[in-house]
This record gives C-alpha cells, structure tokens and sequence, in this order.
C-alpha cells in the first residue's frame, strides 16, 4: 500500500466529481416527498386528511415512532444499529407505569417522579451495555442488540409477572389527553425530543466525533477521538430515548401489555431508513428523521383513511420502504459515485 | 452488513505465528461446534431423564427440520455476504398459500409454496442488487409485504384436512420422520451445488471479497439474486412442512423466525461478515440451538429466562471467536 | 514488424468533467518485452491501463490488441484477448484457496456441469510449477504471505491464455529477496512471448528488467526509449520536466536541542533496536524500501501499536503511548500514507475534519462553541491555501494535495510539536506539491520537529537535514545533508544479501 499509481488516477476521478452544485431540493428530497404524499391524501380523501382533527391524530400517533426513530438514529449515524429500542421502550413503559400505578401490581410501589426516573434509568443502564459490547468489542451491533432484545423481552416478563398495565396513574391520563393550544402534549414532548436530539448532534462535541466516527472509524481515532467512549454514549443515548418513547406510549395508550409493541425495532429502522440516513454511518440528520416518520405516518393514515384492508397496509408499507429507500440511494449515488 | 468490503485485502497477512497456539486455537475453534454439540447433549442427559426419549427425540428433529430447512438458505444468504429477515413472514405465507390450496391440488401445494417463497425471496434480491439497498432494510421490507399478504390470504387460520400435505409430517422411514429426511436432502444437494459448481464457488467469494469476484468475471448480481431466490424458496418449503405438523396455515406464525435461523447458523460458526462457514456446522447449530430450548423446556426454565439465555448465548458465540482471534500475534503488515 | 506488436494504442484520448486525463497517447507493447511505464502520479498511467484492461473507455483512439482493433474495449472482451492486469491492491478472494482464486470465473467444468476440481489441481500445480514456485495449491490466501499472494495473482492470470500482462508496482510488497524471484517469473515469462507492462516508481528496478521505457507527464506522452539507451536522470528529468533540485528551497533551521529521543526501540516482526535523536525545527527524513518498517515505526510512535522494548523521551519526559490520544496529548501529529482511508473523514466537509483534533478545545465543557469552529475553518483553509469552494464542502470532492492539505491543516490547528509524516507527497500533484514542501519548511522554521518517512528520494534529499535509512527493520545508515545521496541511500536500503548478490 505505498504510493500507486491507483492514487494518481482516482485523484483524477476524485477531482472529477465536483458536486453539482445545489445538488438535491432544497431541504432535502424527502421533504418534497413528504409534501407530495399530503396533497395526494388531502385530494384521494376528498379533504378529510388534511382536517386538523385528523393532523393531530396522525402526529398523535406518530409520535412514540418518532422518539424511537431518533433513538435508533443516535446508534446508525455512528455506523451500528439497535435492535433493542423497542424492547426498552416496553420495558420501561411496564416499569413507569406498574411502578406508579394505582392498583396493586408486581412492582414494587413508586410515586410517579421516582418511577419515571427508574424508566429512564432502566434506558440508560440497557444502552451502557450495549455501548459498552460494541464500543471495546469487534461484535456487530446487529449481534449485540439482538442479544439484548431478546434478554431484556425475557426480563420484562419476569420483572413485571406478565401482566399488563392497566390501571396507570391518574397523572398519566391525563398527561395522555392534555393540549396546549390544541398541540396534544404527546407531540409536544415528540418535539420537546427533537429538538433535545438536534442538539446533542449538532451542538455538542459528542455529536461532532460521532458523526466522524460513523464517517471513519480509523481516521477518528488517529485523530484522538476516544472511539469506544463516544459509541457508548451514543447507545446511551438511543436507551435513554427509547426509555421515553416507551413513557410517550404509556401515555399514549393508557395500558402496556409485555407483548406490545413487537414492530417497534423494525419500524424504527424502517422510518430512519425512508428518512434517507445512510445506514453506514457518518450521515443523517434529525430533519431527515422526522420526514422518515411523517411519511410513514401519512401513508399509514392515507390507507386507513381509504378503507385499505390492515393487513395490506403492512404489506404496503413494506413497499414504502423499498421505494423510498432505493430512490434515495439512487439520488445520492448519482452524486458521488 | 453486506456491502461493505471485508477488511482483509491480502497484503496485511498474519505472518509466522507461535506455531502451538496457531495449531489449538486453529484446532480448537474448528471443533468448537462439535464440542458444543457434544456438551448440550450432555447438559440435556443430565438435565432431564425425558431428554433423550423417543418421544422427545421425535419432536426435536421435527422442530430441527423445519427451522433447518429455513437456516439452509440463511446459511447461504449470509456466506454471500447478506442476511435475510423476511423468512419468518414468508414461512407464514406459504403456509397460509399451502393451507389454502391444499384440497384442491394436493401434494402439488407444495411446489406452490416454494414458488410464492421464490418470488419473496427474487423481491430481496432485486431490492439489493438492483436497489441497492442495504440487505437489512431490503429483507426488511419484503419481511412486511410477506406478512401483509399472509393476512392477506385469510386473517385468520385455515385449516387443512387434506391428507396428503398432514401425512408429510407423520410420514417416517423407520425412526426417522420424513421431514427430517427433506432436511437432510436439503442440506445436502445446497452443500453439493456450494462444492461441486462454479456458482457455488461464487457464492463464497462474493462473501469474501465482492470486488475482486467482479474483478474475476463473476456474475455478482446474478449470483446474489440467486441466494436470495434460494432462500426465499427453502422458506417456501418450511412453510409448508410447519403448516403439515400444526395442521393449519396461520398468517402470525413464524415471528422471530428470521432471528432463530440466524443465530443457529452464527452458533453454528458461520461467520456474520460472509465468505466462510461450513454447512454441516450450521446444521448442528440448528440441533444446538433447538436442544437449548427443549433442555429449559424439560426443566421447566420460565420462558423468559428462555429468552435471556438465548440472546446470552449468541452474544457468546459470536464474541468468542473474535477473542479467540485478537490473541493472535500481530499481523505482519507489508510495510 | 508488425508481428510482434500485441497492442497497439493510438491517439488516446479521455476526461474526465473539468480534467484532461490522457491527450493523444500512442502506446505499444511487443511479445517477448518488458516495457515499463513510468510518470509522476497523476501521468495518467493507471487511466491508460484501465483503458487497455476494457474498464474504462477512451473519448478518442482505438486500441488493437493482437491485431483486433478496438475502440470502446469491455472488460470480458479485453479478458478474452489475453489482457491480464495485476494491482496493488490484490483481487483476490482471503477465504478462498489458491486454486479456487486461480481459477475463479473461469473454473473448468465436466460433463455434468459441476466442478473440474482435478483438472483444476493438476492445472494449477503445471502453471506454479512453470513459475519454479511451490505454494501448497489447497492453502486458503488468507494464509500466505504478501510476496506469495502476489504470485498467486501472477499464476492466476497464467491460467487464461494472457498475452500482455499489466504488472502495478508489483515490487511494492515484496522484500528485495521476493523481488528477484519476482523478476526471475517476469524473465520467464518475457522468453514465453508475452508482452509485460511494469509500471513502477523505482527506477532502479526498471532498469534491472526493462527492455523500453516509456515515460508519461501530465497526460500526454514524453518519451520511449530502449532501457540500454538511456539512464535514470534522463528518465527523472523526462517525468518532471525540469531540474529535480529548485523545488524544495530548503534552509537549515534545525536547532541542537534534541526534542524526542529514541533508543533501542522494537516492534516484534516489524522493526529492531532503532535508536535516533530529533532535533528541534529538524526535518529527519526516513527513506527505505518498502517493508523496512518506517510506517510501523511511526505508528509506534504515535501510540498505535505497542513496543516490545526500548525507550521514547519526548522534552526530557518518557513517551509511553497506550494510543493516539496520548500521543497527541503529548504534541504528535500523524499524517498517515493512506489520506483517504485514515487521514480524513470523507463524508465529513473540510471544516469537520480540520476541527476533528482539537474538538474539546474548541468547546465550553460539552457543548461547541460554532464561532470558534469557523474561525479555525477560516485560517486554516486561508494559510494552506485550501483550493474549495467553502469550508463546507466534503473532503472527498477535494482533489488529492487539496485533502493532503486538509490532513495537514488539522494538526496545524491542533498545535503539535512534532509531526509525522508517512509519504507526505504521494498522490499530489506537482503545483501542491510544492506548497506542501514550502508549508513543511515553514513549519521546521517555526520549531516544530518533523520526522518524514518518504519513498521519493530526491524528496527526501531535498527536504531532510538528516537521512536515516531503514532496511529490513533495523536502522542502516544515518547520514548528515551532505552526506545523502541517492545511490548512498539506496546501498543502504537495499538488503545486505541482495547488494552482494547484485
């Protein structure tokens, strides 16, 4: 691997291929998507879709995907992946919500702040074994978050005697049904997320070397980039967010069955996926996020709303994804390839 | 994750190495699987006196050959290079496709279910050569137009009376029940179209170092259509023999499949990045994976400490050959 | 005449968007000759071979390979014309064995459609055997050595009918013992009649081999000659155009207080008892062939691999780096050979990536402080006169002494006392160059201690207060400015065994 005369050609090559320039609509192509997808559902729907009752209901129901989805973006934009996210996010819904709830349940009885804490604790204790498996070990994340789905779906069984959830604490409910200035506080605390999100990415030093990290492992650490310490936390945090996705499904439902929840791991995948983040790492932002779970949604919605049968929806939003995701890796390919 | 191009180009080789450590961990990680297939056997005889009864025996090699058939074409999928996880939804398909058809076409049902698997199985491979697009998302994809059409084919179970598709699964050639021969069979004609043709050299190859088989003239995309299509159609064949042994077809089944027959064939010492594995490993892998589960069924372990276990288990082993392997002296670097 | 012509390259012409690879480049390659093919990177060497092997297709001229005339050549076509090419970066497959990649896509079958594997064996133990190796043909790749690979890779393409074979530094992996054999084959082959392109940056051994050189610059072609009728100056001064020594203006502004200190230091495999001192505001070049352990020896240094013995005191303090963070804690920089691989974040725009050292001191506790990013953008794109069109823009569009620039510019702004460079230059073209050489010397006049491991000899003497000179990982020669010459350094470089024998 010495000087070749390879360097010398794809230095050409490289040279070649200046960006053209304002490559991509402005605010990225899925934003133009997404736009697209509304007005076909506001006209298929004869106006229903766009009624603001029915907005609200599908950012309402959006919203426990789109705090899931950023937890899994923390873990793909450092190039792994977190199969575990749904499992925390029921995991610590059963534990929030047994722990405080009014009726007797196998937990032991908490008040609602200290319960929501344990949550969000049980978050952070799950990422920092996932953190700390990938950031010293060669094993795939694929591998390790596999591993630790399965065992933290067994221990929520165990911990929580594989009984639901179902009479939550009043505060709860009423968390679920409030609204400021008609945004339903679920949403808000969606968005209070992102914006939490957007800031760990962007503005802090963390988020700079994860992005490198995921970018280029090597040239990371011989930049002096504690490799192993910024995957950790970057698995923290993808626990911590699942752990209040977990809580916004609580509220959300109002009751938690162990088995809730099955798709979650792979809808979270799926909507960072639509959303255009490369899984290989070093790319992505929550924008890009947020669009992968709105148009889900919107689809979602556009086939209930159109009296499409459940299980073809499914099917479909297989579909979704497939075309989503290969158009986006064909616009980026043309760009650089 | 396929795609990427495995770290090894050849001219960071490992150099001399102590020739008795090269020589136990060489040894001892080639036997490895059989050493743990020994020790769960016998973990399970003394574990439990109904372990190794006929009757029990019976029920572990017709849970082995279903999900073997299914890790046959994972096993493929994942020495290309990929992986993929709409198996369990395509089991759930064909079966319901098997269930339906079965009282009008009899026994032809079954090529019928490997034929609907086949084309879940062309969708992926399309999606991934074609598209591009990572085997994760793209299988993942497939994983929920396959369930969606289960649903489709009836939301609820169908069962099948027709004789013909419920004697597969009583039929047996003395002690052995014949889905285990289908297994076998399996196994065995994929492990001769690995070893005795040019594809299936490919197959290795393009999991060991994709570039340098296109370099060679290999027909990449072909070739990774193809595991797909294989995989996809083996799914097609589970589905069915699941469908003879419930007596029904049922469009929920199979959840988790996919992960099953991955970590029986990464148990089974099949390396997750691709080019390597031997499949008669990722067969016993199956058998190790499954006798686990009916050990801590006898013992009446919770199912969900089941569950911990499990993944416990896969994270081991795929840990310990990395460790195994880091202790190994530095490599000798061209420069 | 014509007969022995086996390829024929005429009027060649290709760019690519805004870069004019190669302009109307006439190439010939005859049965039974080694002709090598030399140029500065960026000569368009590579572009012209690619072209010959069907992987990329010229805008103009037409290519005729034995006698078959060509002018939008494909790959499969190019195979069955007998063009076999052979890279650096080795095609082939680690999990497989020898004979599986000889034969890969192109295994003979039987009558029933499956595997030939007798006939495979039989075949590529006839083909090793005619190359005088012994390689045991069942081994996995994976389990051979850099030198032997690359015969695998030589017996490979001897399998197809090959009738030109293109050899890419093929000498860069091998020790100097591997490269006798090596050239031993390529005579071999040479007396068999076929036609040898061997491309290679070390002139010496092209003319131990080579029957014609052609020399490439700047896209076009310069000169051909027969390798008896012409000498390695002529060839430089073809390659370059112009007087090796104006380029590197360099002035002595070394100081006698020794900043990092080395003795006796080992690296199992790599490299033995290296002991140096390096002086402040010193450039101490590191010349050797490639093997003699020089990046390994920088790697050591900067805290990626550990020593098995010896000593490093870095200002009077003992230098014991568990990893690079220590390292760069302590004042070292690293430019790696291998820009795009491990010097830069590609994805990453310039501005990431000349901020990536110096992230927590560019930030208030976690959070960064935007301000103080671009400004450290700003400078140091201004000072290395960083052609882009803005911080902003993706490392990977930048072209080869543009990113080199950025790698550097990151451990500028980071503050380091020490640098290391492995193959600063490698890949850049002749104007950066230039203000690559012109930035180093700036930098060793500002006190900052460069040790600078190079392949390019007349870089190394122009640039270099001092030459140490590694051969097979032990240090061979120290020798002062006036001392260094090429053919000192090269008596040094090159194994004792081989001198003798030679």
């Amino acid at each position: 691997m010495t000087v070749s005369n390879d360097i010398g050609a794809a230095d050409q090559q490289v040279a070649a291929e200046k960006p053209r320039t304002a490559r991509g609509l402005p605010g990225g192509t899925m934003l133009w998507v997404l736009l697209v997808l509304v007005v076909l559902s506001a006209l298929l729907t004869q106006g229903v879709f766009i009624r603001p009752s029915n907005l609200t209901t599908v950012l309402f129901q959006s919203s426990v995907i789109g705090v899931l989805a950023i937890a899994q973006a923390f873990a793909v934009i450092g190039r792994g992946l977190d199969l575990s996210v749904g499992a925390t996010a029921i995991f610590a819904a059963m534990v929030v919500g047994g722990a405080s709830s009014t009726a007797d349940s196998f937990l032991p009885h908490l008040p609602l702040p200290v319960a929501v804490l344990a949550g969000l604790l049980l978050g952070l204790v799950i990422g920092l074994v996932n953190g700390t498996v990938a950031g010293r070990t060669r094993v795939p994340p694929f591998i390790i978050t596999l591993s630790t789905y399965l065992m933290i779906v067994g221990v929520t069984f165990l911990a929580t005697g594989a009984s639901p959830v179902n009479s939550p604490h009043p505060v709860i409910r009423e968390f679920g049904e409030a609204r400021i200035w008609l945004v339903p506080a679920p949403v808000l605390l969606w968005l209070a997320c992102i914006a939490a999100g957007y800031l760990l990415l962007r503005k802090t030093k963390y988020g700079a070397m994860l992005y490198a990290v995921g970018g280029n492992e090597t040239t990371a650490r011989l930049s002096g980039i504690r490799v192993s310490r910024v995957k950790l936390l970057s698995y923290v945090a993808a626990g911590v967010f699942a752990a209040v996705a977990g809580m916004l499904f609580l509220v959300r439902t109002g009751t938690v069955l162990p088995s809730d929840g099955s798709s979650f791991m792979l809808d979270s995948i799926a909507a960072v996926a639509v959303g255009g983040v490369s899984l290989a790492g070093g790319h992505g932002r929550i924008r890009d996020v947020v669009l992968g779970v709105l148009i889900l949604a919107v689809v979602d919605n556009l086939m209930n709303l159109t009296g499409v049968s459940q299980y073809l929806q499914t099917a479909v939003q297989g579909a979704v994804v497939l075309i989503a995701v290969g158009v986006n890796l064909r616009l980026s390919h043309n760009g650089n390839e | 994750m396929s795609g990427e191009r495995v770290a090894n180009p050849v001219t960071h080789l490992p150099g001399e190495q102590s020739a008795l450590w090269a020589r136990l961990t060489g040894g001892l990680s080639g036997r490895a699987v059989e050493g743990l297939f020994l020790l769960v056997v016998l973990i399970g005889f003394i574990a439990s006196p109904k372990f190794l009864t006929t009757f029990n025996l019976d029920s572990l090699l017709h849970q082995a050959a279903i999900l073997g058939v299914l890790a046959v074409g994972q096993y493929v999928v994942v020495v290309a290079g990929g992986f993929d996880l709409s198996v369990g939804a395509v089991v759930a398909l064909t079966g319901m496709v098997t269930a339906r058809t079965a009282g009008e076409i009899g026994l032809l049902s079954v090529p019928l279910a490997m034929v609907v698997g086949g084309v879940m199985g062309l969708l992926s491979g399309l999606a991934v050569t074609i598209g591009r697009i990572p085997p994760f998302v793209a299988t993942l994809a497939v994983l929920g137009i396959a369930r969606g059409l289960a649903f489709t084919v009836g939301n609820q179970g169908i069962v099948i009376t027709e004789p013909a598709i419920l004697d597969v699964n009583d039929a047996a050639l003395g002690p052995i029940p014949a889905v285990a021969l289908v297994w076998i069979v399996v196994a065995g004609l994929v492990y001769a179209f690995l070893h005795l043709t040019r594809s299936g050299t490919y197959v290795f190859a393009i999991g060991g170092n994709a570039d340098s088989a296109r370099l060679a003239g290999v027909p990449v995309a072909r070739v990774k259509v193809g595991v797909y299509v294989l995989s996809g159609c083996l799914a097609g064949l589970a589905g069915t023999l699941f469908a003879a042994r419930s007596g029904s077809g049922s469009p929920g089944i199979a959840n988790g499949w996919e992960l099953d027959s991955i970590a029986a064939v990464v148990i089974g010492g099949v390396s997750f990045f691709g080019g390597s594995g031997r499949l008669p490993r990722a067969m016993l892998g199956v058998l190790i994976y499954l006798m686990l589960t009916n050990i801590m069924n006898l013992v009446n372990v919770d199912a969900y400490v089941q569950n911990v276990l499990k993944g416990a288990l896969i994270l081991a082993a795929v840990t310990v050959p990395l460790l195994i392997r880091r202790r190994r002296p530095a490599v000798r670097s061209s420069l | 005449m014509d007969d022995d012509v086996l390829v024929r390259m005429a009027g060649i012409t290709k760019s690519y968007p805004g870069v004019a690879a190669l302009r109307g480049v006439d190439f010939t390659v005859r049965a039974g000759e080694v002709h090598c093919l030399v140029g500065e990177n960026g000569a368009g060497k590579s572009t012209l071979m690619r072209i010959l092997t069907g992987a990329e297709q010229p805008d103009e001229g037409t290519v005729a390979v034995a006698g078959h005339v060509a002018s939008q050549l494909r790959p499969a076509e190019a195979h069955r014309l007998g063009v076999s090419a052979i890279y650096q970066e080795t095609d082939l497959v680690p999990e497989l064995t020898v004979v599986q990649n000889m034969f890969l896509g192109h295994e003979p079958r039987t009558r029933f459609g499956t595997l030939d594997r007798a006939a495979m064996r039989r075949e590529a133990q006839r083909v090793l055997g005619e190359l005088n190796v012994s390689l045991p043909v069942d081994a996995k790749v994976s389990e051979l050595t850099a030198a032997n690979a690359q015969l695998v890779q030589i017996a490979k393409a001897l399998t197809r009918e090959t009738r030109v074979l293109i050899m890419d530094e093929p000498g860069a992996v091998l020790s100097d013992h591997e490269l006798k054999t090596l050239f031993e084959i390529v005579a071999d082959l040479r007396r068999r009649g076929l036609g040898i392109v061997y491309i290679s940056h070390r002139l010496e051994e092209l003319l131990r081999i080579g029957d014609r050189v052609t020399v490439m610059r700047d896209g076009r072609w310069v000169s051909t000659k027969d390798v008896s009728g012409t000498s390695v100056p002529e060839i430089i001064q073809a390659m370059v155009g112009r007087e090796l020594t104006d380029q590197y203006h360099k002035s002595p502004v070394a100081r006698d207080e020794v900043v990092l200190s080395v003795r006796g230091l080992s690296v199992r495999d790599h490299f033995h008892d290296v002991s140096f001192d390096l002086r402040r505001g010193e450039i101490l070049g590191l010349a050797g062939l490639v093997g003699a352990g020089r990046s390994t020896l920088l790697s050591c240094l900067f805290g990626m691999i550990r020593a098995q013995s010896g000593t490093v005191t870095l200002d009077g303090k003992p230098l014991r780096p568990r990893s690079p963070v220590d390292a760069i804690e302590r004042g070292i920089g690293l430019v790696p050979e291998d820009r795009r691989g491990t010097g830069l974040v590609l994805s990453g725009s310039v501005a990431d990536n000349l901020a990536l050292p110096s992230l927590d001191r560019l930030s208030r506790g976690v959070l960064l402080r935007p301000k103080m990013l671009r400004e450290l953008a700003r400078t140091s794109v201004a000072e290395l006169r960083v052609k882009t069109p803005s911080a902003a823009q993706p490392t990977r569009f930048l072209s080869g002494g543009n990113q080199q620039k950025v790698v550097l510019g990151k451990w500028l702004a980071r503050g380091v006392s020490v640098l290391l460079l492995d193959e600063p230059t490698a890949g850049v073209d002749v104007g950066a160059k230039a203000e690559i050489y012109a930035l180093i010397n700036k930098l060793a006049a500002d006190g900052i201690s460069i040790v600078m491991a190079s392949s390019d000899l007349p870089e190394v003497l122009g640039m270099s207060d001092r030459v140490l000179v590694m051969s097979e990982g032990r240090i061979t020669a120290e020798l002062s400015a006036a001392e260094a010459t090429q053919e000192a350094i090269m008596s040094y470089a090159v194994p004792a065994s081989a001198a003798i024998a030679s």
